[in-house]
């Protein structure tokens, strides 16, 4: 028994503090020992006691308010805490909540959605479009836009204004974007895409703060050309080679049109296609055919025609077995009119087409009246002199052509002989009339505008039409005044005329004497209002700027210009009439050339315009001088003239290199051709009823008027004006009215935006949220590599993927069907996610589904009702942030696949759907928003953004080139021959004869030369050397330039070939078998000595010799023919000789005779 | 003590006035993934320099609180590192949760208010500046080091005074105005006698400051002889000892009260 007494270890014990030994001890010690167990019983009371009165006593001890106010202050200020922060950070989850749905309740009830929308404040304002439906793809156009309240008419300003050309629904363009002015217009501008052709729509969205209108139309995209068609002839034989060439220039910018495949083809005068080719146009825009007239073609009229897209150009040849004549007569006649009685002179000339005048020919002239039946009532007959030359003189019958309304045609025939018997005949027409002069009066608008100043021009012309210089005597509603016409009789006077008619008395005197005198009542439009459009000139050269001005009667009206190039509104332009004058000016550029229309309009209440039109030509500032030079003057047959051909850009004499379009034809071919030189640039210039109304003004010269020189400019700009007054111009193919909508909302754009932000900033929320969700779980490095793996994976494929889904155009022809399967497939996985995120409490996929929704919610709203009025670049931004969720979700979905939960890869298939749905948006709803999220280039990867995310939103890549290099298809092909690009060999090629001590002249082709596409060198340089043929004539070369900037230039030049002596074979037109033939020969003496000569018909075995021709002595410039018969005996074609050996000169001559049986 | 976001919102008014609320928001913050998440966004969002993404942040930790976890109590030890981590708040929460015990010490050892509040505040002063170098993974429990911070304050303060205040008089008053005991309800009879209680209080406040010290730490705030060694930095046969003279003291005060 241990009697050591443990009272100091009891207490401990009673704790239970003690370790095992100690316990047991104690333990031991109590059982034995009665004191210490009283001992323990006692201290265990106190203990107990202690216990209870320790927290009676100090628990309810609390540190008092006011000192825990000071020490919790001391310890904020020591740590810093912001109290204001503290109170926010308190609220901060149910603020966080209220906010989000306070915010989607707003965004809801502003788009009209709920019934609590504010009342709408303005009238629907209306939408006036004017323009046209066809655009050329590359080329600037323009739209006239004009919002204004419907009944008033008083123009909407600041009403924003989209323009969008759409190929496909979904695939739209934007082109324009901006705001109306005070003039309720806006100037509607944009460059049409160039990888737009075809079929397009074209759609205007307006919105004014009293609704929106959308107006969509349906617009061609095409090129549009000029074509100039010709051929080296103007007239063919059956069987003869027919050499095409067209040029083809875009209508707009006048640069060639490359690699265009034309189709040429011509149509014979029964009217049946003959051939057809399609042709692929050079740099150049050239295109060349060839071909052979079938010996059976219908003698008439052929068609040539050119085809090029939409443009067709005809050019008309004649095909005739005609002859050539053997010279050349031009007359001249001391005027074209002449009074009755009156004694009418003139001169003839006739010259060989080889230089040498026809001396010693018979003239004979006879005059007829038409009325009342054709009647001779002249005849002079003579004889030509040494330079072949005769004047006549005849009387005209007193009575014909007195006091007639018109004058009386007097035809007047004439013909020639020549000591060879060859005969050329002329016919013209004489107007007889006791009218003098012949006064004309033309508003420059075509009608009078009543209430403004108008131009009258007055033209004084001779019977005849051509037109003269006079003074005049002007009475216009009883007031006078005098004027003169100028040397293109023309006269301008200036006067306001009245509403109704106004009388005007013209009196003209002649230089002459002669006088003449009208009577006019003009009627004044009887318009509501009154438009008169001015322009300074008629003709206007790159680089001028045009000023135009418009009267009109009312002040304060908006007065419209719509500027016209190649039938598209290329500008917009308005101006407010001030003082009834509204003023413009159009700088003009390269892009106008051509016929410029100016339609000017004033709108009135009823939707219906006052207009007025006036066109004018712009001129390109450069055009091509063409020297042709040759080394002689003359050549004799068989001669190679070496000709040079120099091009230079005029004024400004830079060198340039042309590409020349070069014929080298017999004259005497030419005796139809009318069409001046020069004619080709006015033809392509200006549109065709311009060139239809020269008549209106006989003095105005087409290429004078484009030509340089200043002062027959400004001449020929009034008569030009006279000419065009009244030209009606492109009609408005495009005119719509539409009515806006009304929307209920008047700040709609500034709640659209700030929803805009929303949508853009809650993916930065929700990128956040996954990243701070992924990041304690440890997960968020792998998640984020893999990721980017992926990614990166994706970029790689991405374009090719693109590429291939608009390939095959299977993402852009989405049906709204299978839209909404996505639609619906998408909202089933984000309810899957959501369900995942309750059940499993795993908050952050309920965060991140919340967000999703909300900003889907959000977003769609944003999509359906006011995305319109969303700006591009927060568009953009919105795009951007779509694509920040899109990776948020891919990264979450590694995340949750890296923790083991499967759900995650529903969440990578969202993002996917999503991205899709975003795609197929524009399909669905067309708008900035949409085309800017669902841009493709946007998914394509860094390849995509860096190919053009940055500029506006891109079509789809190009599907496919257009094949350039078509294979020419024949449809018809009668004696069609490829026509070679380069320089053609001459058609003649000249055989020398071995043995002949002359040379036998067989070959007589009337086109000599034919290059449908011959390049200068650097220097504008072009040698040509050209084998002449055997013919004896004067050679027209015919030059046509054209560069690569489209500048274009003609010349002509003449090649004499001659020899002192030769003789002509000419054979019937028709020699059969056994049928005896008599030939006749022609033989030209211009040796300053008489000679004899010997004629010998080579023998040969088709033919016998029936009589044989004697020899004939030439006296110095004799011409003489003598004859010889042979009979053919068989049939085929053969070549019939006959040499000629003369005394000093000699010459042989072959040609081809067709023997039928 | 389980809520979901959205029952949050649902609580009455009184309830969130209460500081249930707080404790709530406690509750649900302290999830360890929440205070790497809050912590990994402070470290990237300070990048950014912006305190309204940081708040962004918090809106955010706080949305995306982690349910079914939250005990009864709040780890010390989770609001200390929080609170090392740069969460200035979690010091409040610290200071909420410990200073009427610290108060309680120290109105015991210098028994008087003013002196007790000077304590309480020095003591905070001296957590708050040491507590960013202490040691979650070290022996001591966070209490034990805060009482000794909270003893070596006070027992510097205790020197200067020698009359207890105003509200020490209280506590032995409160003790004097103790409800008369249920003995039905009590069978064992430990139920305190107000008499024998206040006696007994009486016995500790003479009591020398070393012994009633102890007797407090043992008593009032329950700690181990291992703690109370570790509060007052001497070895635990020294509390061993310490304890039991204070104990044979108290007997003998009480019996010479009673005498």
């Amino acid at each position: 028994m241990n009697q050591i007494h443990v009272d100091s270890d009891l207490l401990a014990y009673l704790d239970g503090e003690l370790d095992a030994a100690a316990r047991d001890r104690v333990a031991a010690h109590l059982a034995s020992c009665p004191q210490c167990a009283d001992e323990l019983a006692e201290l265990r009371r106190l203990r107990a006691e202690l216990r209870a009165t320790f927290p009676a006593a100090l628990t309810p001890v609390r540190l008092p308010a006011a000192a825990d106010r000071r020490i919790r202050e001391q310890l904020r200020t020591r740590t810093g805490r912001p109290r204001a922060w503290w109170a926010l950070w308190q609220w901060r989850g149910v603020a966080a909540q209220v906010t989000l749905t306070l915010l989607v309740l707003f965004f809801v009830a502003s788009t009209g959605l709920l019934p609590s929308a504010a009342p709408a404040v303005a009238a629907p304002p209306e939408t006036l479009i004017l323009g046209q439906t066809q655009f050329a793809p590359g080329s600037q156009a323009a739209l006239r836009v004009v919002v204004r309240q419907p009944g008033a008419a008083t123009p909407v300003p600041g009403a924003e204004v989209s323009v969008s050309l759409a190929k496909a629904p979904g695939l739209a363009k934007l082109v324009y974007q901006g705001r109306t002015g005070t003039d309720g217009t806006a100037p509607v501008a944009f460059t049409v895409p160039a990888d737009l052709e075809g079929a397009a729509e074209l759609v205007v969205e307006t919105r004014a703060p009293g609704g929106d209108s959308r107006i969509s139309r349906p617009i061609t995209i095409a090129r549009r050309v000029k074509l100039y068609l010709n051929s080296d002839k103007p007239a063919y034989r059956p069987g003869q080679t027919l050499h095409l060439r067209a040029l083809a220039l875009d209508a707009v910018t006048f640069q060639p049109v490359a690699s265009a495949p034309l189709v040429l083809e011509w149509v014979d005068a029964a009217g049946q296609l003959s051939a057809r080719r399609t042709v692929t146009t050079s740099e150049f825009g050239i295109a060349t055919l060839d071909f052979t007239l079938p010996a059976t073609v219908p003698t008439g009229t052929l068609t040539l025609r050119a085809t090029l897209s939409d443009t067709v150009a005809e050019r008309a040849v004649v095909v005739d077995a005609y002859e050539l004549p053997a010279f050349r007569v031009t007359w001249e006649l001391g005027r074209t009119f002449y009074g009755p009685g009156e004694r009418v002179t003139g001169t003839v000339e006739a010259a060989y087409f080889f230089g040498q005048p026809v001396a010693g020919a018979a003239v004979t002239l006879r005059g007829y009246t038409a009325e009342p039946q054709p009647a001779l009532a002249a005849e002079v007959t003579g004889q030509t002199d040494a330079q072949g030359r005769l004047a006549f003189a005849f009387n005209l019958p007193v009575g014909y052509g007195r006091e007639t309304v018109a004058p009386q045609p007097f035809t007047v025939e004439l013909s020639v002989t020549d000591t060879a018997g060859q005969r050329v005949g002329l016919r013209r027409e004489l107007a007889i009339t006791d009218q003098a002069l012949v006064i004309k009066a033309i508003p420059e608008s075509g009608r009078l505008k009543p209430g403004v100043e108008n131009r009258l021009f007055i033209l004084a012309a001779t019977p005849d039409g051509q037109p003269t210089a006079a003074t005049l005597r002007v009475t216009v509603n009883g007031q006078t005044s005098e004027l003169a016409t100028d040397a293109y009789g023309l006269a301008v006077l200036r006067f306001t005329p009245p509403a109704g008619s106004t009388q005007i008395t013209l009196l003209a005197q002649g230089a002459d004497g002669t006088t003449g005198h009208v009577d006019l009542t003009l009627k004044a439009e009887s318009q509501p209002q009154t438009l008169l459009l001015r322009t300074e000139q008629a003709a206007y050269t790159v680089g001028e700027t045009l000023r135009a001005e418009a009267l009109t009667g009312a002040a304060g009206q908006t007065v419209y210009l719509d500027v016209v190039h190649a039938g598209q509104t290329v500008a917009a332009l308005a101006a407010p009439a001030q003082e009834g004058r509204a003023t413009f000016a159009l700088d003009l550029d390269g892009t106008l050339v051509g016929t410029v229309e100016l339609h000017a309009y004033a709108l009135l209440a009823d939707g219906s315009r006052v207009e007025d039109t006036r066109l004018v030509m712009v001129d390109p500032p450069q055009r091509v001088a063409v020297t042709v030079t040759a080394d002689q003057a003359r050549y004799h047959p068989g001669e190679t003239a070496h000709v040079q051909v120099q091009t230079t850009l005029s004024p400004t004499g830079e060198i340039t290199p042309t590409v020349l379009g070069i014929s080298v034809v017999d004259e005497s071919v030419y005796a139809l051709e009318t069409l001046p030189p020069g004619f080709v640039r006015a033809y392509l210039l200006l549109e065709k009823e311009l060139l239809a109304r020269r008549s209106q003004a006989p003095g105005l010269d087409l290429p004078a008027l484009t030509s340089g020189e200043a002062a027959l400019r400004a001449a020929q700009d009034t008569a030009a004006q006279a000419a065009w007054a009244g030209a009606s111009g492109t009609a408005y193919t495009l005119s719509a009215r539409a009515t806006a909508v009304a929307t209920p909302a008047p700040a709609r754009t500034a709640r659209a935006s700030a929803l805009g932000w929303l949508v853009a900033l809650l993916p930065l929320l929700l990128t956040a949220t996954v990243v701070n969700g992924l990041r304690p779980t440890g997960l968020l490095g792998p998640a984020l590599r893999r990721t980017g793996w992926g990614l990166l994976a994706f970029f790689l494929a991405a374009p090719c993927l693109l590429a291939a889904l608009f390939a095959s155009r299977l993402a852009l022809r989405v049906a709204q069907g299978i839209f909404l399967v996505a639609l619906a497939a998408a909202s089933l996985l984000l309810l899957a996610l959501l369900i995942h995120g309750w059940r499993r409490r795993d908050v952050r996929v309920q965060l991140v589904t919340g967000l999703l929704v909300t900003y889907l919610a959000l977003g769609s709203l944003l999509v359906v009702t006011t995305g319109r009025a969303l700006s591009g670049p927060l568009a953009g931004l919105i795009a951007v942030a779509h694509l920040l969720t899109l990776g948020a979700l891919v990264l979450l979905s590694q995340g949750l696949v890296l923790e083991g939960k499967r759900v995650g890869w529903l969440a990578a298939l969202l993002a996917f759907l999503l991205a899709l749905l975003a795609l197929w948006l524009p399909t669905v709803v067309d708008s900035t928003l949409t085309r800017a999220v669902g841009n493709p280039v946007l998914y394509a990867g860094p390849a995509g953004w860096l190919s053009g995310c940055g500029a506006a939103p891109t079509e789809a890549p190009p599907a496919q080139a257009p094949a350039t290099e078509a294979p020419a298809t024949t449809e018809a092909l009668a004696g069609v021959t490829a026509a070679p690009t380069g320089v053609p060999l001459p058609t003649a090629t000249p055989v020398a004869p071995a043995v002949e001590p002359y040379p036998l002249r067989q070959l007589f082709p009337e086109t000599l030369y034919w290059a449908a596409e011959a390049h200068t060198d650097a220097e504008g340089r072009l040698a040509l050397d050209l084998p002449l043929a055997d013919n004896l004539t004067t050679w027209r070369l015919t030059a046509l330039a054209s560069t690569q900037a489209g500048e274009l230039g003609v010349a002509t030049y003449d090649l004499v070939v001659f020899k002192e002596f030769f003789v002509a074979l000419t054979p019937p037109a028709t020699v059969a078998v056994a049928q005896p033939v008599t030939v006749t020969l022609t033989l030209y003496n211009y040796l300053p000595q008489a000679q004899t000569v010997r004629l010998t018909p080579v023998p040969a075995d088709w033919y016998t010799l029936l009589t044989a021709p004697e020899p004939v002595t030439l006296a110095p410039n004799a011409v003489t023919t003598t004859t010889f018969t042979l009979r053919p005996e068989c049939a085929g074609t053969f070549s019939l000789r006959v040499d000629a050996a003369g005394e000093r000169m000699s010459d042989a001559v072959a040609v081809e005779v067709a023997v039928g049986p | 003590m389980c809520y979901t976001t959205f029952e949050l919102f649902l609580w009455p008014t009184h309830v969130i006035n209460s500081g249930k609320w707080t404790e709530a928001q406690v509750a649900l913050t302290t999830q360890p993934w929440i205070h790497r998440l809050e912590h990994s966004g402070r470290s990237l969002l300070h990048a950014l320099a912006a305190r309204g993404l940081d708040q962004l942040c918090r809106l955010l930790a706080f949305a995306a609180r982690e349910e079914g976890s939250a005990g009864q109590e709040i780890p010390t030890a989770d609001l200390i590192a929080r609170f090392q981590r740069g969460q200035p708040r979690a010091f409040e929460l610290l200071y909420d949760r410990f200073r009427h015990y610290v108060y309680r010490i120290a109105l015991f050892i210098t028994r008087d208010e003013a002196d007790a509040e000077d304590a309480v505040q020095e003591t905070f002063m001296d957590v708050l500046k040491a507590l960013p170098h202490y040691d979650l993974n070290g022996p001591a429990r966070f209490e034990t080091w805060l009482y000794r911070v909270t003893v070596n304050r006070c027992r510097s303060r205790h020197r200067r005074k020698v009359l207890p205040s105003e509200e020490w008089d209280a506590v032995e008053e409160r003790l004097e105005r103790l409800p008369l005991p249920d003995l039905e309800g009590d069978p064992e009879g430990t139920f305190l006698d107000r008499e024998r209680a206040t006696a007994l209080w009486r016995a500790v406040d003479a009591l020398t400051e070393e012994h009633r010290t102890v007797l407090l730490l043992r008593y009032q705030q329950d700690l181990s002889y291992e703690e109370i060694a570790q509060v007052l930095s001497i070895n635990v046969g020294t509390v061993k000892s310490r304890l039991f003279n204070a104990h044979r003291k108290l007997k003998l005060g009480l019996e010479g009260m009673q005498s």
